[in-house]
């Protein structure tokens, strides 16, 4: 066998063990679950520190990513692979928390959408939750919270704009134009990083 | 005019290029598990009748990929293993004719396969034993195809590693193979009560 076939049979084993896991976690086997949770942990709390740009709130709700994927794992028929489904499991647990989060400020505070979908200014992250971070995520963290929810869904996620439209229940040209917005601002933070940088040079 | 289309250009690409570059990964600080864990032993899965365990309910699936699996690594690695080795002079039991460089080398590995073998044998045969040996001819469809191409595989990769006996691969998958046979007839349980027929082969 040459490298190249080995490496096909090691993806083949890991996904038939992948299989296996979750077959076993059907079944209610928490052993099985915490593999599937060692597997996939990292990925989904990356996809929640991106769209909730707070460490607290994404690992709470990473957390509550899995407590939802345990309770809906037989809802998995195995017709899309299983890190994809976990990822759209986990894009809508971020989506109602955010929602839940903003009933309760419009609640206490009155405050409501207007506008371009209520980014009513630009998130201010601590320094010391960006530290480590590459240079886009600290940016992406910046953004205003609806233009990140749709950059990271379409550019980091790989979905649609037709399919972020109906997860965060507005109009398709809604998410192209918060997409736009996001890349403009982008762009602009890492030219000027780039200019300090041959400053400094 | 064209300096602003250039410039454009050049920040667009870089944002995809940054883009492509993010981790897929990242650590949270915290153990996430701790909380998890705490959490799902009090959530009901959707789906799963807790009360009632269904005995019968067998999931096949696995097999069913672990024999694909199987047969397909075996399909690729003998389409593409090398000329010499097929131009290998076999007897009629398929065996590898004499070669006197290799006469101790391959000793270890022909002895590891028939460890396997042993082990595998003895496992299978004292848990359809233990099962009071079920007619397996009762069991669903299903089941049989999945045991009858797990044991077609494994027969296949014993006859691979006759040519290649030293492959590393080829007994790990031997190994993987006898334990998703070993797996499967763990399922035979709920079909132990009620036998009445007599042990076949697989």
């Amino acid at each position: 066998m040459n490298s190249s076939q080995v490496i096909k049979a090691q993806s083949l084993f890991a996904n038939a063990q992948e299989e296996q896991w979750i077959a076993q976690a059907k079944q209610g086997s928490q052993p099985a679950f915490h593999k599937l949770y060692q597997l996939h942990y990292k990925r989904i709390y990356a996809l929640c520190w991106r769209m909730l740009a707070d460490k607290d709130s994404a690992e709470d709700v990473c957390q509550e990513v899995f407590v939802v994927l345990w309770q809906k794992i037989n809802n998995f028929r195995g017709e899309s692979k299983f890190s994809t489904w976990l990822h759209s499991v986990a894009s809508n647990v971020v989506l109602g928390h955010l929602r839940k989060q903003k009933n309760w400020l419009q609640r206490v505070f009155s405050i409501e959408d207007q506008g371009n979908g209520g980014d009513l200014h630009e998130e201010s992250v601590p320094l010391e939750e960006t530290s480590g971070l590459e240079e886009l995520d600290k940016h992406i963290a910046k953004l205003p919270e609806r233009a990140r929810i749709v950059f990271v869904l379409f550019a980091v996620e790989g979905y649609r704009h037709e399919e972020i439209a109906s997860m965060l229940n507005m109009a398709v040209g809604s998410s192209k134009s918060q997409y736009h917005r996001a890349k403009t601002l982008l762009k602009k933070w890492l030219k000027e990083e780039d200019v300090v940088g041959e400053a400094n040079e | 005019m064209s300096k602003l289309t250039s410039e454009q250009e050049i920040s667009e690409q870089l944002l995809a290029e940054k883009v492509a570059s993010l981790p897929d990964e990242m650590e949270p600080q915290r153990d996430l598990w701790l909380g998890i864990e705490r959490a799902i032993q009090s959530k009901p899965q959707e789906g799963l009748d807790n009360n009632q365990p269904d005995k019968k309910v067998v999931h096949f699936a696995p097999y069913a990929w672990a024999a694909s699996v199987v047969v397909a690594v075996l399909v690729t690695w003998l389409s593409f293993k090398s000329p010499m080795q097929s131009d290998k002079p076999l007897t009629a039991n398929n065996q590898i004719t004499e070669q006197p460089s290799k006469s101790t080398e391959p000793l270890v590995s022909e002895k590891l396969v028939t460890v396997l073998s042993d082990n595998f044998s003895e496992q299978k045969q004292s848990m359809l034993v233990s099962y009071g040996q079920p007619d397996l001819k009762q069991l669903p469809v299903k089941m049989q195809e999945q045991l009858l191409q797990l044991s077609q595989a494994r027969l296949a990769i014993k006859k691979a590693l006759k040519d290649d006996e030293n492959n590393v691969d080829l007994l790990n998958l031997l190994r993987f193979t006898q334990q998703q046979e070993l797996n499967l007839l763990q399922q035979l349980l709920p079909y132990s009560t009620d036998n009445t027929v007599k042990l076949q082969t697989i």
